[in-house]
Order: C-alpha cells, then sequence, then structure tokens
C-alpha cells in the first residue's frame, strides 16, 4: 500500500516538474522560432538599395500603355492596385490631383518639373527628368533618374535618390538614407543620418579642389620618452601634441588626447584613445579613427576615412577621402561646416547636421 | 586539518566561480545598458586594401563550391580581391573541385596544394600566408558561405592602425535539425551577441576565432606568423597581438552563417579540440598577461587571463563538487551560500558558452523570443561540456602534457549534400 | 526589449520590487513550515514511514527564525541485502548508460555521473560505515532551510536577470509568484520522496539523493520559468502612427 502511494506520489512529483518545462518541451517538439537568424550582409552598406528596388518594382508594375505614351498624363492603379500618377508636361495636373496638397499616389514626372511647395507625398516618387521641389514639402521617397534639388524645409521620410546630383535645401530633414551618383550637396541646417555620393558638399559655395601634397619623408616631431615603435605605428603613451608645421613620419596611436597644431602634418593613419583636435590646415594623409571626439579645424584634409565613436565636427572646408580615393566619415553625431567635402559616405549614428 | 584545508579549497573554487560569473553577469548588464561600440561597421566608401582570404581545406567536397561562390559574390574591388583555399592533402574531389574554379577565375582563385608538412589548419595557414601578400589576411572555414557585404566590414576596422585582427559573429544556419543544433545556437548567440560584444564594448578582450575574421598581415608577420603547434591558433594569435600592442576588434554585424555539430559525439571532438587549444594558450600566456604588459590596462590583463581560463572552468567546477562530496562525507555541510553557488554554476559558463542569463539575454537583443523557452535543456549541453572539457583538462595536464595530442585535421562533419557544381 | 538606459524608474523595479518580493517570502516563512507541516503529516503514514511529523527551529542568518517540519523516521545504515539492492540498480544504471546510442549522450554522462557518486557511497560506507554523520531527520531538516534560502534568494536573482528587461511590471511579478509557489510546493514532495527511498534503502542512497536529486532539481525547475519567461513580450509602447526612417513596408521595401 506504501509502496502505491509512493509511486503515485513520484509520479506527482515527476508531472510537477516537468510542468514548468512544457513550454519547452512544447518549442522542441513543435519549433515556432528555429530559423537562423536573418544574417546581415544583403544590404548592409550598400545606400541604393531602396532606390533600385524601387526601380525594379515600377519596371513590374508599370500598366503597358504608358510605354507607348511615357509623357502622358495618367491616373491610375499599378498591377498590384497601387494609386499612380503620371505627370506630363503640365504640372498643374499634379495640383488637381491633390487633395489639399496631399498626394496619395505614387508619382511619376516625365518631364523636367518644378513644384511650388508644400505638397505631402505619401507614396513614392519618380522623376524622369530634372526636378526642383518647392520649400516645406514631405515626401516618403523620391528616385531621381537625373538631378534632384528639394526646397527649403523639406522632409524625406525614407530615402532619396538621384542618378545625377542630388541638393537638399536648407533646414531640411533627411529621416532615411540619401544618395548621389554626383553631388550631394547639403545646404545649412539640414540634418540627416546616411548619405553617400561621388561627393558630399556642406553648404552653398563650390569649395576648392582638395590640396595634393607629396608623400611625407622625413618626421620633423620630437617623441616623448615612453614613445614605443611598433610594426606600422608609433605609440605614445598620454596626451600629445604635435606642433604647428611640423611632420610626422608614419601612423600614430596616441593613448590620451592628441592635438595637432595648425599646418601639420602626418603622413600615415592615427589613432587617438581620447579626443582628437586638429586645428586649421592639418593633414593627415591616411585615416582618423577616436574613441571620443574628433573636432579639425579650417581647411584641414583627411586622406582617408574619419571614425569617432562620438562627436565628429568638421570645421570650415576640410575634406574627407579624395576624387580619386573613396572615404567615409562615421559617428555617433557629425557637424559638418560650410565647404566640408567628403568623397563617399557620412554616416551618424544619432544625428549628422550642417551648420 | 584535512578538513580545514579541504574548505579553503572550496572556498576559492566557489570564489573562482562568482568571479566568472560577475564577470558574465557584467557582460549582460553592458549589453543591455552599456554604450554599444561597432566603430567601423559604417566604413563604407574607403580605399580598400587588398585582401587575401584563405579557407583552409581538408575533405570539403560538400562544402566548398557554396564557400567559392559566395567569395566570387563577395562586393569588393576585383583587383584587390585574392581567394586562397588552402587544400591539405585531401583525399576527395576537393582538389579537382579547387582546379576547376581556379581554371575559371585565375586572377581571383589561387588554390595552395599542399603535399607535405605538419596537417592541420594552423599549418596551412602559416604555409599559404607566407607565399602570398595582401594587406589584410582574412579567414572563413570551408562550410561558411559569406554575404556580399562581409569582406568590406571585416576589412574596415583595419583603417584604424591599431588594429590588429578582427572577428564577426557566427551564425548557425542548421538550427532546426535537433535539440543539439537549437542548443547550440543558444550557445552561440550568448557567446557573441554578449559575451563578445560586451568585451568589444568595454575595451576588453575579444577574442579572434579563427573564421569570419582576419588580421593584417604586419600585424602576423610581428608576431612571428601562425603557430603550428598549437591546436586553438585563433587562442594564440588572440594573446600574441594583444600582448605585443595590437588590438582585436569584433563587429557584431559582421554575420557568417555555419554549420554547428549535429551529432553529440562531433560536438564532444570539437570541444576537446578548443579545450586542448586554448589551455595550451593558458600555459604559455596567463603568466605574461599577468605581468600586465605597459599598454594593457589591468581589467585588459585581467580580462585576458580570465578569457585563458574559460576552459579551466569545468575541472575546477568538479573539483570544486568532489570537495563538497568529501566534505560531506566528513560531516562538514557547506553554508547554504556556497551550496547555492555550485548549483547554479551547474548551469553556468565553460568556454565560449554562456550563462543561461546571457543566453537569454542574446536572445532578446536578437529579436529571437520562443527560442529561449529551451533554456532548462542547456543543462544537457552544459554536462556534456563539462564531461568533455575535464577529461580533456585532465589528460592534458595529468596525461599528454601540453603539446602531447597529435597535430591532424579535426574538423567538424559536414551536412551539406555536395555544392553548386 | 530594453530601452537602452537605466532610468531611475528602472533601477527602482530591478531593486525594490524584487526586495519587496524576498522580504514578503521571508515573512512567508512561517505560515509555509506550518502548511508544509500538514503537508508531510498527510503523506508520511501513507507511506508508511514510522514516526511522527517533528517541527524544529531554524534560522536564515541571524535575522529570520522560524520552524519547519521534519521527518522523525530514522533510516538504517546499510546492510547486506541495501548493498545488493543499490549495488544492483548502479549496476543496471552503469549498463544502460553503456548500451544507451550516441543521441542520448547527455543522459549517458547523468546516469554514469549519478553512478559515480553513488559509488562514492559505497566506498565511503566500505571503509567508515558507522562514522556515517546525517541522519535522515536532520537530512530532511536541513533540506527545508536549504529550501527556504533558495525561496527567499528567487525573487532578488530576478531582480538582476529579468527585471531589467522591457516586460511588463505584472508579469514579472507573475514569474516571481509562479517560480516561488511552485518550488514552495515542490521541496516537501521531494523530502517526502528522499525519506522514503532513505528509510527503505538505508543511508546508503542519501548522499546520491542529495547531491543529484536535491536542490539541483529546483534550480532546473527555476530556469524553465526563466527561459519560459524570457519569451513573453515586451510591454507595449505607445508609438507614433508613422515612424519615417529606413523603409520596411510599402510597395518599394525591398
Amino acid at each position: 500500500m506504501s509502496a502505491a502511494f509512493f509511486a503515485l506520489l513520484l509520479a506527482a512529483t515527476a508531472l510537477w516538474i516537468i510542468l514548468p518545462l512544457v513550454p519547452a518541451i512544447g518549442e522542441l517538439l513543435r519549433p515556432t522560432d528555429a530559423d537562423p537568424l536573418n544574417a546581415v550582409g544583403s544590404d548592409s552598406g550598400d545606400l541604393t538599395v531602396f532606390a533600385d528596388g524601387f526601380r525594379d518594382y515600377l519596371a513590374r508594375q508599370l500598366p503597358l500603355a504608358l510605354l507607348d505614351t511615357p509623357h502622358a498624363e495618367y491616373t491610375g492603379r499599378l498591377s498590384d492596385g497601387t494609386p499612380f500618377l503620371q505627370v506630363g508636361e503640365r504640372s498643374a495636373f499634379l495640383r488637381e490631383a491633390a487633395n489639399e496638397g496631399t498626394i496619395a499616389s505614387l508619382v511619376v514626372t516625365t518631364t523636367p518639373t518644378t513644384l511650388p511647395g508644400g505638397e505631402v507625398f505619401l507614396l513614392e516618387l519618380l522623376a524622369r527628368e530634372t526636378m526642383h521641389g518647392g520649400a516645406d514639402a514631405v515626401y516618403r521617397a523620391v528616385l531621381a533618374e537625373m538631378d534632384l534639388s528639394l526646397g527649403e524645409r523639406s522632409s524625406v521620410l525614407r530615402w532619396v535618390h538621384a542618378a545625377g546630383n542630388l541638393s537638399i535645401g536648407r533646414a531640411s530633414v533627411l529621416f532615411g538614407r540619401a544618395s548621389a551618383l554626383g553631388d550631394v550637396r547639403l545646404h545649412q541646417g539640414v540634418t540627416f543620418r546616411r548619405v553617400r555620393a561621388a561627393r558630399v558638399i556642406a553648404g552653398a559655395a563650390e569649395p576648392g579642389a582638395p590640396r595634393m601634397l607629396p608623400p611625407v619623408v622625413q618626421g620633423t616631431v620630437k617623441f616623448p620618452a615612453g614613445t614605443t615603435r611598433e610594426r606600422t605605428y608609433t605609440r605614445i603613451t598620454g596626451d600629445f601634441t604635435v606642433p604647428s608645421g611640423g611632420a610626422v613620419l608614419g601612423s600614430l596611436v596616441v593613448t590620451g588626447t592628441l592635438t595637432v597644431e595648425r599646418g601639420a602634418r602626418i603622413g600615415g593613419s592615427v589613432k587617438t584613445h581620447r579626443d582628437c583636435v586638429l586645428e586649421g590646415d592639418v593633414v593627415i594623409d591616411g585615416s582618423l579613427v577616436s574613441r571620443r571626439d574628433v573636432t579639425t579645424g579650417d581647411g584641414c584634409a583627411i586622406g582617408g576615412s574619419l571614425v569617432a565613436e562620438r562627436a565628429a565636427t568638421l570645421g570650415a572646408g576640410t575634406t574627407v577621402g579624395t576624387p580619386t580615393s573613396q572615404a567615409s566619415v562615421a559617428a555617433e553625431r557629425i557637424a559638418l561646416h560650410d565647404g566640408v567635402q567628403v568623397f563617399g559616405a557620412v554616416t551618424a549614428v544619432v544625428e549628422a547636421r550642417t551648420v | 586539518m584535512i578538513t580545514a584545508i579541504f574548505v579553503a579549497l572550496l572556498w576559492v573554487v566557489v570564489a573562482i566561480l562568482v568571479v566568472y560569473t560577475v564577470r558574465h553577469y557584467i557582460f549582460t548588464f553592458n549589453r543591455l545598458f552599456g554604450r554599444h561600440r561597432q566603430p567601423y561597421v559604417d566604413i563604407t566608401a574607403a580605399e580598400w586594401p587588398v585582401v587575401s582570404v584563405f579557407i583552409p581545406c581538408h575533405n570539403e567536397e560538400k562544402v566548398i563550391a557554396d564557400s567559392l561562390e559566395a567569395l566570387l559574390a563577395a562586393d569588393y574591388p576585383r583587383d584587390r580581391l585574392s581567394i586562397i583555399p588552402i587544400d591539405d592533402r585531401s583525399s576527395d574531389d576537393t582538389g579537382r573541385i579547387l582546379r576547376d574554379y581556379a581554371g575559371r577565375y585565375p586572377k581571383l582563385v589561387r588554390p595552395v596544394f599542399r603535399t607535405g608538412g605538419i596537417p592541420g589548419k594552423a599549418a596551412a595557414m602559416a604555409e599559404a600566408s607566407a607565399r602570398v601578400g595582401g594587406e589584410v589576411h582574412l579567414v572563413f572555414d570551408a562550410d561558411y558561405v559569406p554575404g556580399p557585404k562581409l569582406i568590406k566590414q571585416l576589412v574596415a576596422p583595419f583603417f584604424d592602425p591599431e588594429v590588429g585582427a578582427v572577428m564577426g559573429r557566427v551564425v548557425p544556419e542548421n538550427v532546426s535539425r535537433n535539440l543539439l543544433t537549437r542548443l547550440l545556437d543558444l550557445e552561440r548567440a550568448g557567446g557573441y551577441q554578449v559575451d563578445q560584444q560586451a568585451r568589444m564594448n568595454l575595451g576588453l578582450v575579444p577574442q579572434y576565432g579563427g573564421t569570419v575574421g582576419g588580421v593584417r598581415r604586419e600585424a602576423l608577420s610581428s608576431v612571428g606568423g601562425w603557430r603550428t603547434d598549437t591546436l586553438a591558433e585563433d587562442t594564440d594569435m588572440t594573446f600574441r597581438l594583444v600582448l605585443n600592442g595590437w588590438q582585436v576588434v569584433y563587429q557584431n554585424r559582421s554575420e557568417c552563417y555555419e554549420e554547428v555539430p549535429e551529432n553529440w559525439p562531433t560536438r564532444i571532438r570539437q570541444i576537446r579540440r578548443w579545450t586542448h587549444g586554448h589551455n595550451q594558450a593558458l600555459g604559455r600566456y596567463v603568466g605574461r598577461i599577468l605581468k600586465k604588459p605597459a599598454h594593457l590596462s589591468w581589467l585588459q590583463a585581467l580580462d585576458g587571463a580570465l578569457l585563458l581560463g574559460v576552459f579551466a572552468v569545468g575541472p575546477i567546477l568538479l573539483f570544486g563538487w568532489m570537495l563538497a562530496l568529501a566534505l560531506y562525507y566528513m560531516g562538514y555541510q557547506p553554508p547554504a551560500t556556497i551550496f547555492m553557488v555550485l548549483l547554479v554554476s551547474a548551469f553556468s559558463t565553460l568556454g565560449n558558452f554562456a550563462a543561461f542569463f546571457e543566453v537569454a539575454t542574446a536572445t532578446r537583443l536578437d529579436g529571437s523570443r520562443n527560442r529561449v523557452r529551451l533554456l532548462p535543456f542547456l543543462f544537457f549541453g552544459f554536462l556534456v561540456s563539462l564531461m568533455a572539457v575535464s577529461q580533456e583538462s585532465i589528460l592534458q595536464f595529468v596525461g599528454r602534457g601540453f603539446g602531447g595530442r597529435t597535430i591532424k585535421w579535426d574538423k567538424t562533419e559536414r551536412y551539406r549534400n555536395g555544392g553548386t557544381q | 526589449m530594453v530601452s537602452g538606459r537605466l532610468t531611475p524608474s528602472r533601477m527602482l523595479s530591478m531593486v525594490v520590487v524584487p526586495v519587496l518580493l524576498s522580504s514578503i517570502v521571508a515573512l512567508g516563512l512561517r505560515p509555509l513550515g506550518s502548511i508544509w507541516r500538514l503537508m508531510l503529516e498527510w503523506i508520511v503514514p501513507r507511506l508508511g514511514l514510522p514516526g511522527e511529523v517533528g517541527f524544529a527551529s531554524v534560522s536564515l542568518g541571524s535575522l529570520l527564525t522560524f520552524y519547519m517540519p521534519h521527518v522523525t523516521t530514522h533510516a538504517p545504515l546499510p546492510g547486506v541485502w541495501h548493498y545488493w539492492v543499490v549495488g544492483g540498480a548502479c549496476a543496471v544504471v552503469l549498463a544502460v548508460s553503456l548500451l544507451l546510442p550516441p543521441r542520448f549522450t547527455p543522459l549517458r554522462y547523468f546516469l554514469r555521473f549519478a553512478t559515480l557518486v553513488q559509488l562514492s557511497t559505497f566506498l565511503y560506507f566500505a571503509i567508515r560505515p558507522h562514522a556515517f554523520p546525517y541522519a535522515l531527520p536532520q537530512y530532511t531538516l536541513g533540506f527545508f532551510e536549504a529550501g527556504c534560502a533558495l525561496l527567499v534568494l528567487i525573487p532578488l536573482v530576478l531582480g538582476l536577470t529579468y527585471f531589467p528587461f522591457d516586460i511588463a511590471l505584472w508579469r514579472k511579478v507573475a514569474l516571481t509568484v509562479m517560480a516561488v509557489l511552485h518550488i514552495a510546493i515542490l521541496l516537501p514532495l521531494q523530502v517526502a520522496l528522499h525519506a522514503y527511498v532513505v528509510f527503505h534503502l538505508s543511508l546508503l542512497a542519501l548522499p546520491a539523493l542529495f547531491f543529484i536529486w536535491g536542490l539541483l532539481l529546483e534550480v532546473f525547475v527555476f530556469v524553465a520559468f526563466y527561459g519560459w519567461g524570457m519569451s513573453w513580450p515586451d510591454a507595449p509602447l505607445e508609438t507614433p502612427g508613422f515612424i519615417p526612417g529606413e523603409s520596411t513596408s510599402g510597395p518599394s521595401a525591398p
């Protein structure tokens, strides 16, 4: 009798122990979450992936009738039911189609277009010719097959790409990514996060071409005691200042703050464990990486990429990269003063802006 | 007297386990609330350096074609990329496949065919890397299928002159096969998403893991190249680089699929191989790292030492249990707190595997949810690991000694059925 | 998942609430002891164990003193019959561990581990059979004492490992309560089962039961609850109707 009760108690206890395991057993026997992690790789770093996707999508969806009359006005739906509007030569067509300034259709402009401003485009916009957007417009996404300029205080919610040059008006906000095969010009007060172009320019003026200098052949700077020479760089413990006009041969790693005074040059790459401050007209032939902030004065030139784990402030006329050698600026927060040129990409984790 | 000694030893064991548990908690906390460091991943436009991508192979006919196809599709300047499969005396069709690809892509695919020398991945890497140039040497195991952007992502950190090696994240592809693969998926998540990334965030010592990663050629040559007398050339390389002033960085977003073992014997062989190699590195470098070279902080030196000791934790835990058992027979019952620690440590970390809260945190950080319900089954994985690690450690320290294991090709079984050929 | 900031409210939730719950558990140990006594008083006679259920004073640290039940049944030292039965069982378990196919490797290892612990007890009783320092009544009392420590710790452990996440507070409290209640019910069931086994198989069975089938089970159960709780969704946030930024939907989303 006691043995039977023991068996019963054992069974009951076993069931009690198994009870919290039921979700685990359920997941094991009937998996609901057993797919491999979606490994990043297909679009990371490729800013035009959405623009390319949109182009492909449109090619599949456009009504066949439009192939014969590519510049005609058209209102209808795409194959998947998306409302669609094609603007021909009469730009007033767009105004007529808007509902109190809001256009709820996917829009294609087929001729050079200038918009008055204030529109809200709820779906994507494709500009087959040049397009000048007006002030205070809101775009979901824009693909331009030629040059594109957006007016002051425009907002782009997803992405914008131009096959030519792209100009973003003052005080505009780019929430997603912006790219161009030509130049991207960001006027004053633009906030953005990711921009990629052959050249990214801050401000309205046309900056000068970057200086092309012969390589550094001899260092003139005296290093402090305790400096060690590793295989490919010189390590300096603590803070260090490169004096004005000085030259450093090769790459530098500074475990403190690096200050490079006006007109100095570093003939390699730089890594600082704390801040990096470049006064005006400093040239760094290679990359510049800082675990904290980077601040450059006017007219600096960084040959390679510039990475700051916190904030990067680029002084007026600073160049990063060259027309023949692309580079990136990457930081948590980025501020670009007037005339900054970046030949490549600018990516901010939190926010970038032109000042 | 004996009781006092055993009690003191038990306290030492418990202290070690507490240190590792606290370490893992700090890592988890850092991943949740600390500053996330991935400074190089946004370098998308650059003057990309010359890269050599090595794929050590031994009898990889099932998988090598997929790997090559993936690398050939990589988004990287063609004139700066070399793909160097290293065929180490394969007896299957691997050689023929490599010759075929070399014939079709002569400027890109340049296989190395080994005919002599010590077998094994480290020796293969040593021989091949001495023959080729390139500023950066990346390494993939033959069953890996890198995405098109991965090479640029792995190369980007080398624009930092201090970086000597980079490690990406390994993601199991064959997750759904059985309980073992699901448990390994959880362990990998904890090890990479939390452990490695936290070490990166805190500026400690992320480990170069031998695949989905790479080294700067100058850094490699400055530390004497690949060692051929170790089963864990990755751990060995990590510490030689760190001790010589180079940084190892980890990039969580640089992910690549791998095949994890699908049966326990294969898993045990893998663990034992890792244990042996890691313990070799422990013996070689723990003294040097604890002497704290000038360029390392105390925290880095401590983390490095703890990293070296991860495969020793298993036998230490077992020893603790044996002490507790012995003391029990002597009539000494450890305080409840000690016992709690020992019990919880039965679920705790071994080697690259993470404590249950690290695993759970990693799963949520990955955006997964229901798979974390399998957490209690990790106990079974840990038990097997504990036994395998302890067995290998004991044989290593008591039996064979550090170098006393024949270096040969020890690789994980492949499960894919043929490549794209 | 986690908003990424260690705000004062989050710290409050991670520290204050678990400490509060832990205090409630601690205060509840007195009535819990009485409930356990009632449970044992119902179970013990039905298991045919002689003796009454005792009630003794225990303390957690120097702050908390309360009464916990224990069996008063005394287990015998092992006799020849016990050696044969337990030894035979070990042999069977070992044989099973050798015969199981490789896919049961964890089970094989677990069975061998358990067998090794049991064999250590054989060794002990072979050398010093009369020196065994434990008796069944003290074992059961000690088991409850350790169990109480575990119950008080559970909210604090969850405070560190579960409460940081953006899961609704009511869920966090619910998980804690479920885990505590579950283990509170499990403990006396375990004690009763252990008492029965040790009474019939002698003190030879005690160490293995303690080390293998003791609080390790409670930790296992706790991890099961934790895993389940970690699969629960985040608390809903107030989100705007439209979030600008990267395109993840819409006609042009890849």
